[in-house]
């Protein structure tokens, strides 16, 4: 059952309950926001049963689905998602997107094909099934059948609810993206019909109601209603069962079993059966497992009190369901749960469910690992994985707090993956960054002690020129790459420069009163955005305009810096005497350069790319002192002038690295006289024992 | 055993400079690579990552840099990989050199010693070479490779990847693989010092007598060649450690951090000296038994300096 914050209630319908949390956002943002909620608006309830026959891969399944019309305007059609259907046959729009891959893996277009098709849909008695037909509202693609169309005889009026017999057949994927089989292992997302989202006016900034369906795509699946869903899923005895929700019954019967899982609250419901699972469990105790290094930190920035920040935070049962052979990794996922929980409880919001469950997928079906459902996500990792030298690599963990992670910015705050993939890729991606190297410094450790963070990763992705915008639908980027990159690293990048533009105390505040405001709700790019405008960061909009809405990029860098002494007593005075230049005079002493000042320092510091932030320059004089401007970035160039009694030494700008969008940090300095170990010599050093250790190892082997 | 293990270990105490000559194999290949690097690493002092890439390791100027110069880290990295090849081939070349003078002793110059018995025995060398690569290919990639492709065609696509046949076969790629490297190098070492004596006038010969020489004495010549492995990736390790350790902040420091990592290097030479050392006091014993095959040999592949 779902865990609801102290002092609050659960609330079903589609009012809005008030509390003090709505309160507070209301004087936040005082232009008339919706209000945060305590609870989700219920629009749709399911009651399923549904039977495996593993051997045929079949689920034969019925549901009654009881819908409430969210909206000011009668409905006479609906629309609902039958997603197994990208999978029917290489005319699917997911399949001419995909190509038949996805990640690493390829289709089995010999026998991987799989499908759902509605037996029977009816209302009242009434045949709903007659008048369907299939649409395609996001290509056009006529073969495409995973967005259904159905007509009702009457139109559903506001706030009516009304409840569908929906029976259905499907036969599961071989796994080569995200759902399906292989061998015994199912896992089964997105795979009921499931009624898609009727926004009502002002939801998602929507000026009139209407339909939000799309079709299943290459790279996006998620965006539904909320409601309660009870599920009774029929196995043979010998598969173990793992499921969204809590299990709230099991019989058996004939050499099968059936289990009831109940999950209140959610708008997604996934489960996986395996007969060779080996579960470990464990519970996530909020004082012993939230480090109260980490409630420090967040209570300073935050400025709020110890007891203000564990408020809300209650035990959560974790269950492992294992592949044989990777048992022991259990732990490596377990510390990464747990740390996310505490984590995102303190910056974001303490998780309201009861329950997680981790799925370890099998080596040959890691089409379906790192997969995002609500309180069950799949994982990832190879045995290798668990062995020296190769433990060093935190894929396992950074699988279970990404994924976990998008259990918040796609789950509890139900952005539309389809049309802002960035809402749940690239905040789930940002907040997997700062986790991941908070926790375990680096992603990639290396032996002695080297190793690469998360962030960098990102950051060295997020290099480079751009196609697309980050705020584009999920299908309509230009190629996959640009996807990925634009959904994922990019993103998560401009998150980071935003962080570092306010500053951590304003920037996680914001964050903070973002995804409360949002909890149970359905944010937009804007509402995110109006989260932070407030606070006025420096170059805020620039980066809305430039990176979420268009392909700006930036690149400050040092074009020129002189430093000479100044040079004003040569040439003829008034009287007509010819004087000699400062330097011209010392010619023939020993110390031929005047080193007393005062000295002419210009530099020109450059801005390319149409991206507009401001920076700072810095200038480093040979007696140690440094001298900080602050430039606008406005115009594509500025020249600085400064007379001082010192040389120049080095010309840096953005010597903070604030600006991580920088394409080309190696531009940003001008060198004039360097003191100290030289980098150059002592890399070079480090790459030429590296090549002599290679040789050398010949030495080692016979 | 023991015998041929203290005569390895008298072999790295007398012979330094035949260690010293194989230390210019990975010196001059070095040298290469130090220079290919040159371009690419100049930008480090002129960029903000200097003071904290002379502090020690820094994720991102690592990142950034391969990212936004991926084009001259290519063209470094190729003269890198062929300073690799200059420094396997230049082993070759000197391990002949260096065999002989282990073999008749000597006396100095060692470097001109080396190098002419090496010139002498380079081309046969090579031959051996190919037919070593050959046989590599063959039994880790054929027998090693092979048959665990084979196990998990037999496994199919419905058996799970902890199935005992997986199972076999990933036990299998590690000790088949490692075992037939193992051997095959140890036959193309008992190739090289069959041409080394002068036993073999080819490289076709020579590796039918290493043939006849390790025939029953595979456990033993597998333990010693084992021992002499663990012993140089000790002293690779160690010394890597404390040269990673040492993170030296001065001018001063990274001369001795070179010094330092130099010493190392010639100390894992020396352990090549003992390998090779040991190897000829158990090939001495075999001569013995092998007069048979000796006898459908005539001369050496080259001449030999007096």
């Amino acid at each position: 059952m779902m865990r609801l914050n102290a002092g609050t209630s659960a609330r079903h319908g589609a009012g809005a309950q008030l509390g003090m949390r709505a309160a507070f956002f209301l004087l936040l943002f005082p232009g008339g926001l919706a209000v945060a909620l305590e609870a989700p608006r219920k629009i749709v309830d399911y009651d399923i049963q549904v039977a495996l026959e593993p051997k045929d891969r079949l689920f034969t399944g019925h549901e009654t689905l009881r819908w409430t019309n969210p909206s000011d305007v009668p409905v006479s059609t609906l629309k609902f998602h039958l997603y197994w259907n990208a999978f029917r046959n290489s005319a699917s729009t997911f399949f001419r997107e995909s190509g038949g891959r996805l990640r690493k893996d390829r289709a089995d277009e010999k026998e991987g094909w799989g499908f759902i098709d509605v037996t029977s849909m009816s209302w009242k008695g009434a045949d709903l099934k007659k008048g369907a037909r299939f649409e395609s509202p996001d290509d056009g693609n006529a073969d495409d059948r995973t967005v259904l169309s159905v007509p009702l005889p009457r139109p559903v009026a506001p706030g009516e609810t009304i409840a569908l017999e929906i029976a259905w057949k499907a036969k599961a994927p071989k796994i080569f993206a995200r759902a399906g089989y292989v061998r015994d292992f199912f896992l089964a997302g997105q795979w009921y019909p499931k009624i898609a989202v009727l926004e009502p006016r002002g939801q998602r900034r929507r000026a009139e109601p209407g339909w939000n369906a799309h079709q299943y795509h290459a790279f996006s699946e998620f965006y539904a209603d909320w409601g309660d869903t009870r599920v009774a899923i029929t196995v043979p005895e010998a598969f173990v069962v793992a499921s969204a929700g809590e299990k709230v019954s099991e019989t058996r019967k004939g050499g099968k079993k059936t289990l009831v899982f109940v999950q209140e609250q959610i708008h997604d419901f996934a489960w996986s059966a395996d007969p060779r699972y080996v579960i470990r469990e464990s519970l996530f105790d909020p004082s012993r497992d939230v480090p109260a290094s980490e409630v420090e930190r967040a209570s300073k920035v935050l400025g709020l009190s110890r007891e203000e920040l564990l408020r809300g935070f209650h035990p959560v049962k974790l269950r492992f369901y294992m592949q044989p052979g990777h048992e022991s990794q259990w732990r490596r996922y377990e510390d990464a749960q747990k740390w996310a929980l505490a984590w995102l409880g303190l910056w974001a919001f303490p998780y309201p469910y009861a329950q997680v469950s981790v799925i370890d997928p099998p080596e040959d079906g890691m089409g379906a690992a790192g997969m995002e459902y609500q309180t069950l996500y799949t994982a990832g990792t190879d045995k290798w994985l668990g062995r020296w030298p190769f433990s060093g690599f935190r894929e396992p963990e950074g699988v279970v707090i990404h994924e976990f992670a998008h259990g918040y910015w796609y789950g509890l705050l139900a952005s539309n993956e389809f049309e802002e993939s960035w809402m749940d890729e690239g905040i789930t991606t940002f907040a997997e960054t700062v986790m991941m190297d908070r926790r375990y410094r680096y992603s990639f450790a290396l032996p002695f002690g080297l190793g690469v963070t998360d962030e960098h990763q990102n950051r060295a992705q997020a290099l480079g020129p751009d196609l697309d915008p980050i705020r584009r639908s999920a299908w309509a980027f230009s190629s996959e790459r640009s996807y990925f990159k634009n959904s994922y690293a990019r993103p998560a990048t401009v998150l980071q420069q935003i962080r570092r533009l306010a500053g951590e105390e304003a920037f996680w505040r914001a964050f903070r009163a973002y995804a409360l405001r949002w909890r149970f709700d359905y944010p937009t790019s804007e509402d995110f955005f109006d989260a932070f405008r407030p606070l006025a960061i420096p170059g805020f909009e620039a980066l809305v305009a430039g990176a979420f809405s268009g392909t700006s990029s930036i690149d400050f860098r040092i074009v020129t810096a002189t430093s000479e002494r100044q040079n004003l007593g040569a040439g003829y005075d008034d009287a007509g005497r010819l004087a000699l230049p400062p330097d011209e005079k010392r010619k023939g002493k020993k110390d031929k350069t005047d080193k007393r000042g005062p000295f002419e320092t210009v530099i020109v510091v450059g801005r390319d790319g149409d991206l507009v932030l401001p920076v700072e320059i810095a200038l480093t004089f040979e007696n140690g002192q440094v001298a900080r401007t602050r430039w606008d970035g406005r115009e594509k160039w500025i020249r600085l002038r400064t007379v001082y009694a010192s040389r120049l030494a080095r010309a840096e700008v953005d010597p903070a690295g604030t600006i991580v969008l920088d394409r080309d940090p190696f531009n940003n300095v001008k060198v004039l006289r360097a003191k100290g170990l030289s980098a150059t010599a002592k890399v070079r050093t480090y790459a030429v024992h590296l090549v002599e250790n290679l040789l050398s190892l010949a030495w080692s082997l016979p | 055993m023991r015998d041929a293990l203290r005569t390895g270990f008298r072999a790295m105490r007398l012979h330094r400079r035949l260690a010293g000559v194989l230390w210019l194999s990975l010196v001059l290949p070095a040298g290469l690579a130090c220079m290919a690097l040159g371009p690419l690493t100049r930008q480090l002092d002129t960029s903000p990552f200097r003071t904290s890439l002379v502090k020690g390791w820094d994720s991102w100027a690592l990142l950034s840099w391969s990212s936004t110069r991926a084009a001259e880290w290519k063209g470094a990295l190729a003269v890198v990989l062929l300073a690799l090849l200059v420094g396997w081939l230049l082993q070759l070349f000197l391990t002949g050199g260096v065999l002989r003078v282990l073999i008749d002793g000597g006396p100095r110059p060692v470097l001109g010693r080396v190098v002419t018995e090496g010139t002498a025995l380079f081309k046969v060398t090579l031959w051996a070479t190919s037919r070593y690569l050959l046989s590599l290919a063959f039994w880790v990639g054929g027998v090693g490779v092979g048959v665990a492709w084979l196990l998990g065609k037999i496994a199919g696509k419905s058996a799970a990847p902890d199935s005992f046949l997986f199972g076999v076969q990933e036990t299998w790629l590690l000790t088949a693989g490692l075992l037939g490297f193992f051997l095959v190098s140890l036959r193309f070492d008992l190739a090289r010092i069959a041409l080394a004596r002068g036993d073999a006038p080819n490289a076709r010969t020579a590796y039918r007598l290493a043939g006849v020489r390790i025939r029953g004495h595979r456990a033993a010549l597998l333990g010693l060649a084992l021992f002499w492995s663990v012993v140089a990736l000790a002293l690779g390790s160690l010394f890597t450690s404390i040269g990673v350790w040492l993170n030296p902040g001065s001018g001063v420091g990274l001369f001795v951090l070179i010094l330092f990592r130099q010493v190392g290097f010639m100390i894992q030479a020396s352990a090549r000296i003992g390998f090779w050392a040991t190897l000829l006091h158990i090939d001495e014993g075999r001569r013995a038994d092998l007069a048979s095959a000796l006898s459908t040999s005539s001369c050496g592949p080259g001449p030999r300096s007096p």
